[in-house]
């Protein structure tokens, strides 16, 4: 008998002081593995370069292998434009979270896909700022709490966003889907979301888009377990999970 | 019949329970009385003789802290 | 002789640009630097080069900032409130050490102000207008020839100290037209750029880089070495020190026997230069310093033009903010006098300060 490993640490992998201090539960590093896992899986590492806006995803500049570049927060999705249109040969992911995305970086966001700029965003969408400690973000659903809201979002401070659906409607958007972590099948068709989405990148396609919810135990004053329930019960039937575009030619 | 085995990083371990809510084979429980070096309470394998090494709890662990490995015949 | 061409300033940024090997450059519109949009537009794309009209001036910059990760040659110009937009962007262009070049075409304000010229951006460049503290390099050309050679020598320093660069005309200069003359510089060697992120297989030793607007918050091995916010301080402060140490640059115009000294830089400057020769004429014994960078800024030269007696005039097309600089320079020894937006000749947003309004203060002042 032979002991043969399965799941592991992810193969690309940097050892760093600073490596996996996420709070307990948190599923940012899922979604890092995933990313991880199919850019191993496609065999393009030596061309990648990553790019992470500030936030709680900064953290995965400690750990990759690849290049990086670490934008401040909500500049992202144009400093990777930068990089993929003087790179074009190099595969660029850009790495952002939901105040990232959403937010500040709402404007950089639809223009990038109006451009057809041929890179992969990945939004991680935890409901709220995170890293601040708990702020209202553009995707906080009705009636959640969160440091901004203490009473619940309501109707005054306007309705959860729908980034992958919004996007979904631009021309120069190739790939667009949301995903979650919150079963075993779900991140099993969320690895596909991502494979498709960077497959569209190496076709040079277009804009390729996938959003990931990601639970925030800590965030939202959760046990884990009730986190994972919360984006059953609550997130998914706001933000279906899906694929919203997916096309092989812009025209 | 046990056709595999986890084995889990006490280092990293945050007793988040994953592992635990996610083994549709109940192999993880989370120890009642074990903790780690930052006081959270860890995971352990128990019912190993269940283990199909499907590997569920290693990829839904955000720690990367559980590694799962398959028996092979040589 | 180089190749020789009659063209405007804006124009000219584009030629020196090209020449000086920029490989990418992004911008948004905005009177009255359209036409260096409007160049790169028409010429980059047909040599193979980059251009990108962006959502936004602070989309331009953060653009410019990957681009300039690459480690190829990047810049972008803008003007009035675009700079205002920049100003977040130019801050993590600073502590990212992004060698890169920005052309501020100057105009009126503040707010929109107007789309004419002006040189009211003075402060937001020389002196750091975003978070943080932090210091550009801050080249001021005053002629389409200078402009040219200017853009050129920027994106040699932006290389040389990994830092950003900036041009900084105004709208006369960007809109008037004067023979140029093609020509290359050879600047000396520059380090290379070893820390571009170009993909891990096209590194040279096979190692990973990593190129952060938060240097100094976390450590990101193997690049950057800042373990700590310190650490990072300490770097930018001797780099800045280093700037200052060999960056000043200025021309004096007769000042040996100077009683008053004018100082200026770009359009005002040439104003000044043609009242001071009809000053001469008539015996004033009037000199003038012509600032070629504003940061790192000549205190050393006001100082000792201070001792010796010399009395300042600064003719800026503003309320007054190179005069602060020229106030710290002569460290309260002597006069300084001031004449800004308020002597323009006309009230509408064509109003320039002419020649006679300069020629009619140094009257007053040599009474």
């Amino acid at each position: 008998m032979k002991k043969e490993l399965v799941v592991g640490l992810p193969k690309l992998w940097v050892h760093h002081l600073g490596e996996r201090l996420e709070c307990p539960g948190c599923q940012y590093p899922v979604i890092t593995r995933i990313i991880y896992d199919v850019i191993d899986e496609l065999g393009i590492e030596g061309q990648t370069i990553l790019i992470c806006s500030a936030a709680c995803g900064f953290g995965i500049i400690l750990t990759t292998p690849m290049d990086a570049v670490g934008p401040n927060h909500g500049m992202g999705i144009d400093v990777a434009t930068g990089v993929k249109r003087l790179r074009p040969d190099c595969f660029v992911v850009s790495f952002g979270g939901d105040g990232d995305i959403a937010a500040i970086g709402a404007g950089a966001f639809v223009n990038a896909a109006q451009r057809a700029e041929k890179y992969t965003l990945i939004m991680v969408n935890n409901g709220h700022f995170a890293m601040t400690g708990g702020q209202l973000a553009p995707t906080t659903l009705m009636g959640q709490v969160t440091t901004t809201t203490p009473e619940g979002r309501g109707p005054s401070m306007g309705y959860p966003a729908r980034m992958p659906e919004m996007i979904a409607t631009v021309q120069g958007t190739a790939y667009s889907a949301r995903g979650a972590a919150n079963t075993p099948a779900n991140y099993m068709k969320t690895r596909k979301y991502v494979k498709r989405a960077f497959q569209k990148q190496l076709d040079d396609v277009g804009f390729s888009f996938v959003e990931f919810l990601s639970a925030c135990p800590t965030g939202w004053h959760m046990t884990p377990r009730q986190s994972i329930q919360w984006i059953e019960e609550k997130m998914i039937p706001a933000l279906p999970l899906g694929e919203f575009k997916n096309v092989d030619s812009l025209e | 019949m046990a056709k595999g085995e986890i084995v889990i990083d006490e280092m990293y371990c945050r007793g988040c329970g994953y592992c635990v809510d996610f083994c549709p084979k109940n192999c993880v429980t989370l120890s009642e009385d074990t903790f780690s070096s930052l006081g959270y309470q860890l995971s352990c394998f128990v019912n190993s003789e269940d283990c199909t090494a499907c590997g569920i709890c290693g990829f839904m662990c955000p720690h990367h802290a559980i590694e799962v490995y398959k028996y092979v015949e040589v | 002789m180089g190749e020789r061409l009659f063209v405007i300033g804006n124009e000219a940024i584009g030629w020196g640009a090209l020449e000086a090997g920029c490989e990418a450059y992004i911008g948004y519109p905005i009177t009255p630097q359209n036409e260096t949009t409007e160049w790169f537009a028409a010429e980059f794309p047909k040599r193979g080069k980059v251009f990108i009209q962006s959502q936004s001036e602070v989309g331009s910059i953060n653009i410019l900032f990957g681009a300039v990760a690459t480690g190829y040659r990047a810049m972008t110009s803008t003007s009035g409130p675009g700079w205002g937009l920049m100003q977040e962007g130019m801050s993590h262009l600073t502590n990212g050490e992004m060698p890169c070049v920005i052309s501020l075409v100057q105009r009126g304000g503040p707010g929109a102000g107007t789309t004419r010229h002006g040189q009211m951006d003075y402060l937001s460049a020389a002196w750091g207008g975003g978070n943080g503290g932090y210091k550009n390099i801050v080249l001021t050309p005053a002629s389409v020839q200078e402009t040219y050679d200017f853009v050129q020598l920027a994106f040699y320093l932006a290389d040389k100290y990994r830092n950003p660069v900036i041009v900084m005309t105004d709208g006369l200069l960007g809109q008037m037209a004067e023979p140029l003359e093609l020509r290359t510089f050879d600047f000396g060697p520059l380090p290379k750029k070893d820390w571009a992120v170009r993909g891990r297989v096209n590194q040279p030793d096979g190692v990973r880089r990593a190129v952060s607007a938060m240097q100094g918050l976390m450590p990101t091995p193997p690049h950057p070495p800042y373990i700590a916010f310190l650490e990072l301080l300490k770097v930018l402060d001797e780099k800045y020190e280093r700037m200052k140490e060999a960056e000043v640059r200025y021309e004096t115009y007769l000042t040996k026997d100077a009683d008053l000294i004018i100082v200026a830089y770009g359009y005002t400057a040439r104003v000044s230069k043609e009242s001071l020769k009809v000053a001469r004429k008539k015996g004033h014994k009037v000199g003038m310093i012509r600032l070629q960078a504003v940061w790192p800024f000549p205190y050393q030269i006001m100082g000792d033009m201070a001792s010796k007696g010399c009395r300042f005039l600064v003719v800026e097309d503003s309320l007054g903010q190179l005069v602060e600089d020229v106030r710290i320079g002569v460290q309260g020894k002597t006069e300084v006098h001031l004449l800004g937006a308020l002597a323009r000749h006309d009230p509408s947003d064509g109003g320039m300060i002419l020649p006679d309004s300069v020629l009619n203060e140094i009257y007053r002042l040599m009474q």
